[in-house]
């Protein structure tokens, strides 16, 4: 559909001084903010898309991407050195990067997720530019009954997450939904549990309630537990040997089916919107913990960890384009600032893209693999820089941290209400984590929440009411089969295990 | 962050070069925001920036876009009524979900039509009803007898007005639609492409699809034809006496400054008759800004609860 | 009775009341549609109430507390919400580095020049970075 050399033409656009400037400027921004608690990639791109509109549209769109696949590596950093992922897409690689920190290889930690993140998303950005147009057709097939299922798969893989108590992780992931709910109610727009509170028409804060619950939470649980004596934030051992600083090819070569399987979960989630990265992260986690052989070392500092999290985050991110151009469709907040970016440069996502503005598209692709290659130069000097900062001490560092949290949120929701909103969910989040209740799946929950029960009722709809026509949709059941499985295997055999051995599975509690 | 000093000056220095910035008595003591009532990335997302961005490049104004989803602009409104009516807050929503809201639960809302001073409007929503390119019905008398053949014809739509005629249509003809919900156009479009609706409402983004051939026109929502496709009769025309015209408006909290609301108003004026947005509004939506002005939108608001209301009756809910 | 039987007789009530008590006023009734505003919200809160029932039966182990730490992170949270609605009545830029600094005190940081740069320059750096250069206001 579209000729040589427009695709050419597009790629040489893109390959110029000063776009490969602008694409840098975007990573290295995205990177920082990235790295920075409570702020997120997406206000970076709603604030800089007024500064771009003096750009010519390949420099602006470049440099947008670049602050969307930069904010992806940032937010990693603060997760792995500090426990307190920047955006809530890092939160799963919290999970194995901060007690590789612990250990004492915070820098091979944060390489390995560099890699990941880096081959993920490079692997999602050949799958858009080799084979959209197919990928388009299977992602048209993906209707409301389908993502139904979908959804109801992601929270099956989940559950292999959730920890020692069963019911625990129940209560966590329905009130995560229940939270969800609150607000205007996506099929009547009737408001539900708004309390007189107009500002919870538009539900809490997507912001207020991921940073409160994930970041605000742990540092002050941090600071309450802090026993005189000033520490750096972050100690790295001096006389290390170079091999706990570097990832060796051989160990990365070791997470290749990691990785493949966390670009592969990350492209199939990107196609489909409005599931979004963390769960991706999520599930290619869970997935990987239970094909190891020895899924007790997860969470204790497996560097296998990091690869699935960070290859799957990443991943998202250019099979999300696909929907995206093809459709219109974006999904993610990041992707849909995104679109509003590219109408304002004359980019119209549609059918008659590739026709219309094939040079730009091109463009586009070719500013994705700058973009790549930027993350992965700069997030190596970056990643030195960040883990030097950290060694600051630690009250420069948690009260920074704390006043960055108030500023992104209000920032980001435009108000001090969800700052309040903020506060009371770190505290939920201190007492879900003092009392072994998975904090990381009720916040998953949460985000897929509205998604969820829009499919409910889409699919409720389409179906008439009636399962059993589910027999037009074989995808569906095959998902839906595939999700009872996973429950089993992942969720219930291994905590009535577990239960028997009398082991609490989840140990990272910082209020014991 | 240099990059953003860089960019600072790049910007300060285009607006310093433009001439004939806007020279009204009323100056804003700060950034003004325009809260939008719709997501990201959205139609009326899209509009707002464009406007925020002209107005910017006319005035040198400090423009600043907020987006306060939910209920189709019912969120925000709650909100910016409530806001000081200083000239720095103005909300951008659709008059015909604000309508709907009024209509059905007017007393449970913390606004009424008159609780904004309006400002502009910036151009109607395309609304029609599509289909795939290839299915057996061709307007909506024929979709009707298909939807009664089948067990009822699956309608996709994202919005209260579509909601209302389809149901109101059901009542008097027993098409049996099923409708489903959609949380935007484009979306709709996808479940049309992919063979899950038989039907779908378009707002704009339908219209590329029916240039390429993928999907056509059964009937146009407006009062009159729309000039992509001249041919396409209305509902009105075709017998169905329900019409929808939405408009984009812009609003700020009641007892603005005449000064303010005069200065505001024309900077809208000029932004939306500017030529990027008539460029802009043209790849969207396939039509021309429209701005009623200050009066005119007030009008559209205040006079067209009687007409939802009597859709709201056929509908039957 | 051990602490975490009544936290989850809490939920357990919680999920009674918002059953019968709180949904059917915050939660509106409508006329048409397979899945209402209350279908998921009701089926959720079944979820939670059986789930806290069996909980209540089958829990075994007890969370243990330091009571000193708890105080202080309530302490530590009063502070943020002191501050928050402080910062909504005045400036951000003069609560914000009050914030830090007793933050910073309060970790037992004494050294005058970490206070200078996290109690005094970082905070008025992000009122700069956010007001002057972003012209984002700040509470």
């Amino acid at each position: 559909m579209v000729d040589l050399a427009t695709i050419l033409a597009g790629l040489g656009d893109a390959f110029t001084l000063s776009n490969i400037l602008f694409v840098l400027a975007g990573v290295v921004l995205g990177q920082f903010v990235g790295a920075m608690p409570g702020s997120s990639q997406e206000m970076t791109i709603a604030i800089a898309i007024p500064f771009t509109l003096v750009f010519t549209p390949l420099s602006a769109i470049g440099f947008l991407i670049g602050v969307n696949k930069g904010g992806l590596v940032g937010g990693a950093i603060p997760a792995i050195l500090i426990n307190m992922p920047g955006t809530p897409d890092a939160s799963a690689t919290a999970l194995d990067g901060y007690p590789m920190t612990q250990k004492g290889k915070p820098i091979k930690a944060l390489k390995m997720a560099l890699y990941s993140s880096v081959t993920g998303d490079t692997f999602s950005d050949l799958v858009l530019i080799t084979v959209a147009a197919p990928l388009a057709v299977v992602a048209l097939k993906m209707g409301p009954v389908e993502i139904f299922a979908l959804i109801i798969m992601a929270f099956a893989l989940i559950s292999g997450l959730i920890g020692g108590s069963v019911t625990k992780g129940i209560i966590a992931t329905v009130f995560g939904l229940l939270i969800s709910t609150v607000g205007l109610d996506p099929e009547h727009s009737t408001p539900r549990f708004l309390f007189g509170f107009p500002d919870l028409y538009s539900g809490f804060p997507i912001s207020s309630v991921a940073i409160g619950s994930l970041a605000v939470s742990v540092i002050i649980a941090r600071l309450a537990n802090m026993s005189g004596g000033m520490r750096p934030a972050l100690h790295i051992p001096r006389d290390q040997t170079a091999d706990q600083k570097r990832v060796s090819l051989a160990e990365y070569l070791a997470c290749r089916f990691v990785l493949l399987r966390g670009a592969l979960i990350g492209v199939g989630i990107g196609i489909v919107p409005g599931i979004g990265s963390t769960a991706a992260a999520f599930m290619s986690y869970a997935s990987t913990k239970q094909a190891a052989k020895d899924p007790e070392s997860f969470g204790k500092g497996d560097i296998r960890g990091i690869a699935a999290t960070e290859s799957a985050n990443s991943a998202v991110g250019g099979a999300s384009l696909i929907p995206l151009l093809t459709l219109g469709i974006p999904g993610s907040v990041s992707a849909a600032l995104l679109i509003g970016a590219f109408l304002i440069h004359g980019l119209q996502p549609g059918p008659l893209l590739f026709e219309q503005q094939g040079r730009l598209v091109y463009g586009l692709f070719g500013a994705m693999i700058i973009a790549n290659a930027c993350n992965l130069v700069f997030g190596l000097v970056g990643l030195r820089l960040w883990s030097r900062l950290i060694t600051a001490p630690e009250s420069i560092v948690f009260a920074s941290g704390l006043v960055l949290c108030i500023v992104g949120v209000y920032l980001s929701t435009g108000g001090i209400f969800g700052v309040y909103v903020m506060l009371i969910f770190a505290a939920l989040g201190m007492a879900m984590n003092a009392l072994n209740y998975p904090v990381v799946i009720f916040v998953i929950a949460y985000f897929l929440g509205p998604r969820f029960e829009l499919s409910l009722g889409q699919t409720a709809t389409i179906l008439r009411g009636d399962v059993t026509n589910l027999t037009n949709h074989p995808v569906a059941i095959v998902l839906l089969l595939m999700s009872a499985f996973s429950v089993f295997w992942l969720g219930i055999r291994p905590a009535l295990k577990a239960n028997k051995r009398k082991v609490s599975a989840n140990s990272s509690d910082p209020l014991d | 962050m240099k990059i953003i000093n860089t960019l600072k000056a790049a910007v300060c220095a285009a607006a310093v070069a433009l001439p004939g910035a806007a020279l009204a008595d009323w100056q804003p003591d700060g950034p003004i925001t325009l809260q939008v009532g719709f997501g990201a990335g959205g139609s009326t997302d899209t509009l707002a920036r464009a406007v925020a961005a002209e107005m910017e490049e006319n005035t040198g104004w400090d423009v600043v876009v907020e987006n306060k989803p939910g209920g189709g602009g019912i969120a925000m409104f709650s909100q910016l009524v409530n806001a000081r009516p200083d000239g720095l807050t103005m909300g951008m929503g659709v008059t015909i979900p604000t309508l709907i809201n009024l209509a059905e639960r007017g007393e449970t809302l913390p606004f009424k039509a008159d609780s904004f001073d309006y400002l502009a409007t910036v151009a109607v929503a395309p609304l029609a009803v599509v289909a795939p390119a290839d299915a057996p019905y061709d307007n909506i008398a024929e979709l009707i007898a298909y939807s009664k053949e089948n067990g009822g014809a699956l309608v996709g739509f994202d919005g209260g007005e579509m909601r209302l005629m389809m149901q109101a249509i059901n009542n008097t003809e027993g098409a049996g639609f099923e409708l489903v919900n959609y949380q935007s156009g484009a979306e709709i479009i996808q479940g049309l492409l992919g063979g899950q609706l038989q039907a779908g409402w378009g707002a704009g983004a339908h219209i590329q699809y029916i240039e390429s051939d993928d999907l056509k026109m059964l009937a146009v929502a407006t009062q009159t034809r729309q000039a992509y496709a001249p041919d396409t009769t209305s509902f009105i025309e075709q017998g169905f006496p329900y019409s929808a015209e939405p408009y984009f408006y812009i609003a700020a909290p009641k007892g603005l400054d005449p000064e303010a609301r005069d200065a505001l108003a024309s900077a809208l004026d000029a932004a939306i008759t500017s030529d990027a947005l008539t460029e802009l509004v043209g790849n969207v939506m396939q039509t021309t800004p429209t701005n009623l002005g200050a009066d005119g939108t007030e009008a559209k608001l205040v006079n067209g609860l009687s007409e939802i209301t009597s859709l709201i009756e056929a509908a039957g809910n | 009775m051990t602490f975490e039987r009544i936290v989850t007789g809490g939920i357990l009530a919680f999920g009674l009341t918002f059953l019968f008590l709180v949904m059917p006023q915050q939660v509106e009734t409508v006329s048409y549609g397979r899945v209402v505003p209350s279908t998921l919200p009701g089926a959720l809160l079944w979820i939670i109430t059986i789930a806290a029932a069996v909980q209540m039966v089958t829990l075994k182990d007890d969370a243990d507390f330091n009571t000193v730490v708890v105080i202080r992170a309530v302490g530590l949270l009063a502070l943020m919400v002191a501050a928050v609605w402080s910062m909504d009545r005045l400036y951000f830029e003069y609560v914000a580095p009050v914030l830090a600094l007793i933050l910073m005190l309060f970790m037992g940081e004494r050294r005058w020049y970490w206070l200078l740069l996290g109690g005094v320059a970082i905070p008025l750096g992000i009122w700069l970075l956010v007001e002057r250069i972003l012209d984002r206001t700040l509470a």
